[in-house]
């Protein structure tokens, strides 16, 4: 399946977004990467979970405006102009990239407009295209502080 | 002391004043009957024939006129003379739905610019002035009323009309302006971004401000004078019933009715009941010479009290407290009037847009900023972010177009537009936190 990327609309008012990552963070949803775009007022903040559904519902319950958004998924080679190599191959084959943004690990996501076109030009590319079940069954990364597990 | 534009009438006896008030009531009852079809309609329903007017006491038994006859009987409905017979016409905005078309004869002019003559002698203007008049002309009375009363007096006029600020100082400083006529809002503009280019006003030979359009509060005045180093005089009129002229203020701060052209009557907004003289309730005005378009009983849904005082200025006629607040939602921002249900049209009418908006009124900087909030809900939310300022875009100059300001449109979440059980609240009006 489509890797589904969740939109919050973020008031420019504090301890906004730690209200929205409390909801998450209770719920034991896992956050795989997030990017957040803002303006003086207001901010969309981009998330990719292991439960992106369940993330929709709760968020919106909780009251934020969320929308739920296809993206594309690749996971890159961890060298010296891997992300060059990559999005390269994306330009080369005509698709025009909307944001992207990094994941955990090696992943990144990029939006465009049409998935299906831009999926089926990146068939037999050299970068491979990762689904929502691989990032949502992604085993936990040890960070470096050390702070338990 | 400020010459009295016509000392005869401005200093008569209450007495004489009531007899003229009556004399001309009910030539003006017996020409709305005869010549203005709904007029007559209205009045035979009441029971009200001119002939029964046999005192000012009568008036009461006479039905109101609101603003939505005037609006009802557009654009002739209710004139008194045919249409060739006007010499010129005037609207309001009337942004949603028609807007309101009044017109003048000859003889209406000639008193239209003789009232507004009287305003500019209770501000003080005299032959040897130079006046620049920065307010807007087109459709709207208030420039052309003060244009050609202010000329009749003698004053060197300079129409310089709205906007183009830096012309406008530098008109000021090389004509050597010595009034100014404008609303309060731009006054205090002016003198911005006057101090700005480094201009003093004080050495310049302005001296007084005849301001118009939006009430000018306390502390507004104080303000003007302080910087642009002038008397700054209130005056306040309406196009229903003329334009500017119905009343002006003197050097000592009393805003003078000319109640031989207009007999006022303050109600009690609920009831409709009239007050006793002094006591604050709704300002109602009857035209007393208008002969291409009477006027019976105009509710003007401005807050005001009208009396007699001994004025130090000499005249007699009654005295007005300046307005600030009215009976409806309308409100007044920039001098521009708005309704808020002007702006729920132009922004819920926008796909997706959903009726929970807050107008916010405020003063910054001296000048009142508009803020319209919209709840982001997921009809309007969009992941690009170039959707979403694409669409506060929109709105903003759906809100420009619509109602003639520039608003900041901020998005905010919803629910954080408190809701009410009754009536929603729409605008928040931070202006009137001063208490003035």
């Amino acid at each position: 399946m489509d890797v589904q990327q969740l939109s919050v609309f973020i008031e420019n008012k504090a301890g906004r977004i730690s209200e929205m990552t409390d909801v998450l963070g209770q719920a034991g949803i896992q956050i795989r990467g997030f990017s957040v775009s803002d303006t003086t007022d207001y901010g969309i903040v981009r998330l990719i979970l292991d439960r992106p559904e369940d993330a929709a519902e709760l968020l919106s319950d909780a009251g934020f405006t969320v929308k739920v958004t296809p993206v594309i998924a690749l996971d890159l080679p961890d060298i010296p102009g891997g992300l060059a190599s990559v999005l390269g191959v994306v330009s080369g084959a005509g698709v025009n990239i909307e944001y992207v943004y990094s994941l955990i690990g090696t992943y990144v996501v990029i939006n465009v407009h049409d998935i299906d076109r831009a999926k089926s030009l990146l068939e037999g590319k050299p970068v491979r295209i990762v689904s929502q079940e691989e990032l949502s069954t992604l085993e936990p990364l040890h960070s470096h502080h050390g702070l338990g597990s | 002391m400020c010459p009295i534009w016509n000392p005869e009438i401005e200093t008569t006896t209450q007495d004489r004043m009531q007899e003229l008030q009556l004399q001309r009531l009910r030539s003006t009852v017996a020409l709305a009957y005869d010549k203005v079809e709904p007029y007559r309609a209205r009045l035979d329903d009441a029971g009200v024939s001119p002939d029964s007017v046999r005192s000012l006491d009568d008036i009461t038994r006479i039905p109101f006129t609101v603003k939505t006859d005037l609006r009802d009987a557009y654009p002739f409905g209710l004139f008194a003379v045919p249409v060739d017979e006007l010499v010129r016409i005037h609207s309001s905005s009337g942004t949603t739905g028609k807007p309101t078309v009044v017109g003048y004869n000859r003889a209406d002019l000639d008193v239209w610019t003789e009232l507004c003559a009287r305003v500019g002698s209770l501000a003080g203007v005299v032959p040897s002035d130079r006046v620049q008049m920065a307010f807007l002309f087109g459709m709207f009375t208030g420039g052309w009323g003060m244009h050609y009363g202010l000329e009749r007096i003698g004053a060197t006029m300079i129409p310089a009309g709205a906007g183009n600020t830096d012309r406008q100082l530098m008109m000021m400083q090389d004509f050597g302006t010595t009034a100014l006529v404008s609303t309060p809002s731009y006054a205090l503009y002016l003198a911005e971004v006057g101090e700005s280019q480094g201009i003093d006003f004080h050495a310049l030979p302005l001296r007084v401000g005849l301001f118009g359009g939006e009430p000018t509060t306390a502390s507004l005045k104080r303000e003007i004078e302080e910087r642009l180093g002038i008397l700054a005089t209130d005056n306040y009129g309406l196009s229903e019933v003329m334009g500017p002229g119905v009343s002006g203020e003197c050097e000592y701060g009393n805003m003078h009715v000319a109640e031989d052209h207009f007999l006022w009557e303050v109600i009690d907004p609920e009831t409709g009941a009239p007050l006793p003289e002094g006591e604050q309730g709704e300002l109602v005005l009857t035209t007393l010479t208008k002969t291409a378009l009477p006027i019976l009983r105009y509710r003007t849904r401005d807050l005001t009290r009208v009396r007699h005082i001994d004025c130090p200025c000499g005249r007699t006629t009654a005295v007005m407290d300046k307005v600030r607040k009215r009976t409806d939602d309308m409100l007044i921002i920039r001098g521009v009037n708005v309704f808020p249900s002007q702006v729920e049209d132009a922004c819920c009418t926008i796909d997706g847009i959903r009726a929970h908006y807050l107008i916010v009124v405020d003063r910054k900087g001296g000048m009142d900023d508009l803020e319209v909030r919209l709840e982001v809900d997921d009809n309007v939310f969009s992941d690009s972010m170039s959707d979403m300022e694409a669409l506060r875009k929109r709105v903003a100059e759906r809100i420009h177009s619509v109602v003639g300001l520039n608003a900041r449109v901020v998005l905010v979440e919803p629910g954080s537009i408190e809701r009410t059980q009754g009536k929603a609240k729409h605008v928040l009006d931070l202006r009137d936190r001063d208490g003035e």
